[in-house]
């Protein structure tokens, strides 16, 4: 097992992964900005080491800062968390080539599941529906032939795509060229690769994701799904498991299409394959190589540590659940708590003048924010995520019904109001929401 | 509002307003990055810039005094 660990992040997540090295007994060393010297996750660790000035770029993303950070402080393996470096192959690699562990994938597996073409090909190849797709676009028949068969609308997408950018929805023929062209310009500019494809575009789908666990001695385990379906501009802002309208059945067989893609390139750590759902079907999108924001309702609902598997994992060990052993019960749901405003989304850093948190049974705070901490304007503005776990689902809504009545942060604007009003909503109750539900508050 | 000020949308593009421009109520005069997204700030009324006060890439926060018009 390993003794000492460098998390390369900041905010709730470095201290959701340094509680769970106390726990096992393992030393942390967290690095951090200038801008984060009073941080909490800087205050809990044993060491800490500051890595550059305020900007992410030259901190929490300077690669060689880190890696020097982790060579003084001896580490055995460097845990990079969500967002940042999480699924920067180069990362992984320099980590690797430095004999130290990352805990996540091979760095080859980051690569090629970042690239959206051979994900889906890999995907196809194991029998996992994809959304029907379209790479080569030189040739305007083909593409005339592909649209014929899928109808309008399509969607143009960038490969080494991300958060939305290098997308257009495309309705009419006659708009296509512009659109192929405009995806290209902002892909290059973007990601510095102008590669796009084409999909069918699903006009109201779901998204639904399944969790995956994998150890490096081939054993895959499925613990089950979220539906993350309640996103703005392609930024998940509640999630809940298990989704209300799956069957046990349709579960259990996609579940089965996942572990054996999995499996097909030995993939080990935790990941997350993300689908679009619609009329009954599962449509892949891409697979996330990484332990996700929203993990923490799978914990709820399995009574599993996804951390704490993650690291076992990654340090040789062979996975100590076996399928039979894992079931969903209960619900849960997260809302993720942003320093913005709950009407106009305007970003709202500064000074917690004040900070009560809810507590009782069933609900869950992951939070690095405390009374008298001063929310820097650097970073990410998620400064909590609220999570309730409850018998049954109803049960769940009216413990979070609760627990945001009684969440105080004073001092800064926060959309606390705005979950609210989602949560008390006919359709969020019904369960039967998609993806377009966000589109209302714009 | 909280953040870094950008004069340009990027690096390569000139600057939204330059001293002795003529801008309308509604332009885009900076940039304000907080927290990961980009915030325009626009003209509340329509004037001649006199003076750019703020820096590319400067921190800046409430109150703040960014543009002054003629």
């Amino acid at each position: 097992m390993f003794k000492k660990i460098l998390i390369a992040n900041r905010g709730e997540i470095a201290l959701r992964i340094l509680r769970a090295c106390r726990e096992m007994g393992i030393k942390t060393v967290a690095i951090h900005s200038e801008a984060d010297e009073s941080a909490m996750h800087v205050k809990l660790a044993d060491e800490s080491v500051c890595v550059g000035p305020a900007s992410a770029q030259s901190s929490y993303l300077n690669i060689p800062a880190i890696i020097t950070a982790a060579t003084i402080t001896d580490v055995d393996a460097i845990h990079p968390g969500y967002g940042f470096l999480s699924e920067n192959q180069r990362f992984a690699e320099i980590i690797e080539e430095h004999k130290i562990k990352f805990i996540g994938p091979k760095s080859e597996q980051i690569g090629m599941m970042g690239n959206k073409i051979s994900a889906k090909k890999i995907m196809e190849e194991n029998g996992v529906p994809t959304v029907p797709g379209l790479n080569e676009i030189n040739d305007l028949a083909k593409i005339k032939e592909f649209i014929n068969r899928v109808n309008l609308p399509v969607i143009i997408k960038a490969a080494s795509g991300g958060g939305g950018k290098g997308m257009r929805v495309v309705n009419e023929f006659a708009e296509l060229q512009k659109s192929i062209n405009s995806a290209k310009i902002e892909s290059k500019k973007s990601f510095n690769d102008d590669t796009v494809y084409i999909e069918k575009f699903l006009k109201n789908p779901k998204h639904i994701e399944i969790q995956i666990l994998a150890d490096s001695h081939g054993n895959v385990v499925i613990l089950g799904e979220r539906d993350c379906s309640i996103q703005r501009k392609h930024q998940k802002l509640i999630e809940e498991s298990p989704s209300i309208v799956l069957t046990n059945e349709e579960r259990v067989s996609i579940g089965i299409l996942c572990r054996k893609a999995v499996k097909s390139f030995g993939y080990e750590g935790v990941g997350t394959l993300e689908f679009l759902y619609e009329n009954k079907k599962f449509y892949f999108m891409e697979m996330n190589t990484r332990l996700q924001v929203e993990h923490t309702v799978t914990e709820m609902i399995t009574g599993t540590d996804l951390v704490k598997q993650q690291i076992l994992v990654a340090s040789g060990e062979i996975l100590n659940l076996t399928q039979e052993k894992i079931t969903l019960k209960g619900h849960s749901i997260e809302c993720r708590i942003n320093a913005e405003h709950p009407e106009t989304f305007i970003p709202s850093p500064g000074l917690v003048t004040q900070y009560h948190q809810p507590g009782g049974l069933g609900i869950r705070i992951d939070s690095a924010l405390y009374q008298g901490y001063r929310i820097p304007s650097h970073y990410d503005s998620m400064i909590a995520k609220l999570i309730t776990y409850g018998e049954s689902r109803e049960d769940c809504i009216q413990k979070m019904t609760r627990a945001l009545e009684e969440y105080i942060i004073i001092g800064v604007d926060t959309n606390i109001q705005l979950h609210q009003k989602i949560i008390q909503s006919d359709e969020f109750i019904s369960g039967h929401y998609n993806i377009n539900y966000m589109s209302r508050f714009d | 509002m909280v953040g870094v000020a950008y004069l340009s949308a990027d690096p390569s593009t000139p600057p939204f307003s330059k001293v002795g421009q003529h801008v309308k109520q509604g332009d885009v005069l900076v940039l304000i990055e907080a927290m990961k997204t980009f915030n325009e700030i626009k003209a509340t009324k329509s004037g001649i810039i006199k003076k750019i006060v703020v820096l590319n890439s400067q921190p800046v926060e409430y109150g703040d005094q960014l543009i002054i018009f003629e």
